[in-house]
């Protein structure tokens, strides 16, 4: 894998101000793919702008921006909006193209670059996190107006983490450099394990040359996309909150566990989770049902990815009444046989209840494949429980779920800042991975789901961890959490109270202790929608504090 | 067991909405707009997105429907965040037009005195002129936004111009009209308010139905010019694909039997609202005594059944899942999740073959993810011949 982080990079810690030109409603899907892509990432919505130079490749501008790119990105709609958005890519290093003004390219390895007099901006391997996003400018106020608007016009894009500011003269400090960039010879190719570029040669710009050198082929490797990664792992994180099981599980794949290995995992579906998504697929030794679910799941990722207009469910079907034909095991196949007609008639008039259709199709390939046909999307997930479904079973539909909708369709309320951060850095992460890139992004840390706060088992809870639970449950109303106990100051047994107009009255002094119910407690938690954002982010704060303070005694 | 069916309003994503929207939407809050789109092509989703941004704003405004029903329908998709100011647009041009002239609206006498009377529009157009030098009852901060515009007649346009409303926001299309003669057309609409030809929009893309059912929508296109076809890609078989089913006939189920399998299909979804279409008033009886009388096991009990008739007063609620019996001609504008068309056979404009063609185009066209056909044994030459023959358009539950 060449994507690192930046912890152990050489770059320089100065803030670099770097614009990308774009026009307001890219930028709105960008913020909505938690990604600057290039445009084929648009999934058809791309309106023409400097990011379609040359595809596969991310336009920053140094300090002045080619006017042409201006014209260009409110060129395609009457509607659209100019807008700059400067980045700070201090902590990333990598390959990049080094843009000359009169259009020429040549290699260069980031950040210990130099631009020279004729150097107007780099050329950075698509995607990267929106997490380097420092700014938004518009040219005005109106501009900025209707970029706001029409954010509020969609469910996935939440503004609340970027700065916009109006900076006309940002649009003034135009060039005449030459746009888009002459690519002379052989077009940049996406995959970029290159020789070493000699950074500090004299000669910037090689009339020649422009083209980098030493392309090595692409390899096909079988690891997820990056919108269907975030999908997975924001389910993943949500789902969490139902299970012991689901917190480990997440734990493990956001690398964020004490045990690094799988062994916990009981279900052999789950248990395959780590090996496919390293890009290995399931292992050899795994079992039928195993192969079949993952197997759906690649079938589900290369629809997406090749943006068939098949609905997710069609894709899944096809893979699976190809596998009937495929399977000698008799067993098998007669059950996959009744799972796929089941599944083909969930909007039919046919099948019966849920309950029937679980009681029918037993297992944890059936039921989370009976969820993904039964439920639209992921939101409709975390709201649903069943009692026949197992934690296993429900964190394998959350999975499914997650990859259907990838990160681009969840909605603002499931993007909590932190997850979303973690979110963008993994996507852009496992896109280079793919691509093999030579990149480094700023690591950012994994969050941890509310529940994992909250350990359950024999392990007794902390004071700090007791009084955030007793918050949650006030706060959010949860009486069959809570439960009083009142006995005497002395020990003594208690005399029976009297009931006056609605109280109970104890003779003597008596002593009151709130106390939190566990089990109750940790089922409410596990339930969607979740607390709320302020309060959760407050409990997380207090037991951070807690948790230094304890530190620190220690 | 008790279960949550409330049907949740959302935003669409970004991805949701198509370039052609993205322009709909960003068109001026002043100024007379006029966007055209066939059903499912997202128009009132625009128009009300439209409102909300007004309802932000605090603008004064008002979204006029052709309908109680689709108003209802409306009232849900707008979701609760804001209020949503909307009413049917012949009350609310009646309530304007006695605040202006202090009198009733001219209207037609009807033989039967108690009968409804409509808008006697030539004397609409002789009696509502302002008079010189009073100030208009209406101004440019007013706004109006037009759902189902081509349903209102052109005078209805001509008045509100004089009365000095200068902003209009119509969505339309000219193939869901509902009586041709008294609607009005794309050019009445752009000559009312004087939107140059090349200024109306056009929505082309199926946003609302699933390519299945939007597949089986086209089948029964009217082809009209006026409105462009909405655009979609080959058909292929799918989980989705419309169903038809035969019922109350030796070797198929019967209707007691179909009617259980509807409340099985509810129960496994219970906050999605199935819209059982009937062509008259005794076929959605039948289907409300039989849901009414049912009875079978469920995981979540019987969920709510509704029905409308005509002249009804009490208003549905949209806003809950479980089913609601209409008839085919309230259908236009409303959208369920699921659609069932009822007993196709027994559709009546069977001289008509356009006209019965546009009625299926609607009623198809009202289902968001799935779409039903039912019909019973009486088979039907007229009804039959207009059914699409490839089993991935329409998928034969039935043989």
């Amino acid at each position: 894998m060449s994507t690192t982080n930046s912890k152990k990079s050489n770059a320089p810690r100065t803030p670099q101000q770097w614009y990308l030109v774009t026009n307001h409603l890219n930028l709105l899907y960008m913020l909505a793919a938690g990604l600057v892509m290039e445009p084929s990432g648009f999934r058809g919505k791309h309106y023409v702008d400097s990011l379609g130079a040359i595809p596969g490749w991310v336009p920053f501008f140094r300090d002045a921006v080619p006017a042409k790119t201006l014209d260009e990105a409110v060129s395609e709609r009457r509607h659209l909006r100019l807008c700059i958005v400067s980045f700070d890519l201090s902590e990333v290093s990598g390959y990049v193209q080094v843009l000359s003004r009169e259009g020429k390219i040549r290699d260069a390895k980031f950040p210990n670059i130099r631009l020279g007099k004729e150097g107007i901006g780099i050329l950075c391997r698509a995607p990267l996190p929106l997490t380097l996003v420092s700014r938004i400018c518009f040219q005005s106020d109106e501009d900025r107006q209707m970029f706001e608007t029409a954010a509020k016009d969609v469910s996935n894009v939440d503004l609340k983490p970027y700065r916009l500011e109006i900076e006309e003269s940002l649009f003034r400090n135009m060039t005449d450099s030459v746009w888009p960039p002459v690519q002379t010879g052989k077009p940049l190719r996406r995959s970029t394990r290159q020789k070493e570029p000699d950074s500090q040669s004299g000669d910037l710009f090689d009339e020649t040359e422009g083209m980098p050198q030493g392309l090595a082929p692409q390899v096909e490797q079988r690891l997820i996309s990056s919108q269907a990664l975030g999908g997975l792992l924001s389910m993943l994180y949500h789902c969490a909150n139902r299970s012991e099981l689901g917190v480990k599980v997440f734990q493990l794949i956001s690398g964020s566990a004490h045990n690094t290995t799988n062994a916990f995992i009981e279900d052999p579906i789950l248990a395959e989770l780590p090996n496919w998504l390293s890009g290995g697929g399931v292992s050899e030794h795994s079992s039928t049902p195993a192969k079949l679910f993952w197997g759906a799941i690649d079938a589900l990722v290369s629809a997406q990815e090749g943006n068939h207009s098949s609905q997710p469910v069609d894709a899944v079907l096809e893979y699976l009444d190809t596998q009937i034909t495929q399977l000698d095991d008799e067993k098998y196949k007669s059950r996959l046989q009744r799972l796929v007609s089941d599944m083909r008639g969930f909007l039919s008039l046919g099948g019966g209840t849920i309950t029937e259709l679980f009681e029918r199709n037993k297992g944890s390939l059936s039921r989370p494949l009976l969820l993904f046909c039964l439920r639209e999307h992921c939101k409709d997930l975390l709201e649903f429980s069943h009692p026949l479904l197992s934690d296993a079973e429900y964190l394998l539909a959350g999975i499914l779920f997650g990859v259907r909708d990838g990160w681009l369709r969840l909605p603002c309320g499931m993007r909590d800042q932190a997850l979303s951060a973690y979110v963008m850095y993994r996507m852009a992460g496992v896109a280079h991975q793919k691509q093999e890139n030579v990149i480094s992004l700023p690591e950012t840390p994994s969050p941890q789901p509310l529940r994992a706060l909250f350990p359950c088992g024999a392990e007794s809870w902390h004071k700090s961890q007791i009084n955030a639970a007793i918050e949650i449950a006030k706060d959010s109303k949860w009486s069959d959490c809570i439960e009083t106990v009142v006995a005497s100051t002395d020990s003594s047994p208690l005399e029976n109270p009297r009931h006056e107009n609605g109280k109970f009255v104890f003779p003597g002094e008596a002593s009151l202790t709130i106390k939190i119910r566990q089990d109750a407690f940790l089922k409410r938690l596990g339930q969607w929608p979740s607390i709320d954002g302020k309060l959760e982010s407050k409990i997380r704060n207090d037991l951070n504090s807690a948790r230094k303070d304890e530190i620190g005694q220690a | 067991m008790s279960v949550d069916r409330t049907r949740r309003f959302t935003l669409p994503g970004i991805q949701d909405l198509n370039k052609d929207q993205d322009e709909a939407l960003a068109l001026p809050l002043e100024g007379q707009h006029l966007v055209i789109g066939g059903p499912g092509t997202g128009k009132s989703v625009v128009a009300l997105l439209r409102a909300r941004r007004l309802a932000i704003d605090q603008k004064k405004y008002r979204v006029l429907v052709y309908n109680h029903l689709l108003n209802g329908s409306n009232r849900h998709l707008f979701g609760s965040t804001h209020t949503l100011i909307s009413s049917t647009w012949e009350k609310w041009f009646r309530d304007m037009y006695k605040h202006i002239f202090k009198e009733a609206a001219p209207t037609i006498p009807q033989e039967n005195p108690s009968a409804f009377r409509p808008i006697d529009w030539k004397a609409v157009e002789q009696t509502s002129d302002i008079e010189e030098g009073t100030e208009s009852p209406l101004n440019s901060t007013h706004f109006v936004l037009i759902d189902e515009g081509q349903d209102m007649p052109p005078q209805f346009y001509d008045t509100l111009w004089q009365w000095g409303l200068r902003n209009f926001y119509v969505v339309a299309d000219q193939n869901q009209q509902i009586y041709p003669d008294k609607c009005s057309s794309r050019q009445d609409i752009e000559k009312a308010l004087g939107i140059w030809v090349t200024d109306t929009l056009e929505l082309k893309k199926n946003y609302r139905n699933t390519h299945p059912i939007a597949q089986l929508a086209q089948h029964f296109y009217p082809a009209d010019p006026a409105s462009p076809r909405p655009e979609l890609p080959d058909p292929k078989p799918a989980a989705t694909s419309p169903e038809l089913w035969k019922y109350g006939t030796t070797g198929q189920p019967t209707l007691n039997e179909i009617v259980d399998r509807i409340l099985h299909l509810s129960d496994r979804f219970p906050n999605k609202l199935i819209g059982i279409v009937a062509p008259d008033n005794s076929v959605r009886e039948k289907f409300y005594a039989a849901l009414g009388k049912a009875n079978p096991t469920l995981d979540n009990g019987k969920p709510p059944i509704q029905t409308f008739a005509s002249g009804q007063q009490v208003s549905l609620d949209f806003g809950q899942g479980g089913i609601m019996i209409i008839n085919a001609q309230s259908c236009k504008g409303l959208e369920f999740d699921i659609a069932i068309l009822a007993d196709i056979d027994q559709h009546k404009p069977k001289l008509d073959i356009h006209a019965l063609k546009s009625r299926f185009y609607v009623m198809v066209a009202r289902g968001r993810e799935q779409v039903i056909l039912l019909r019973t044994g009486e088979i039907c030459p007229v009804v039959e011949s207009l059914l699409p023959t490839e089993l991935a358009i329409l998928a034969r539950k039935d043989q």
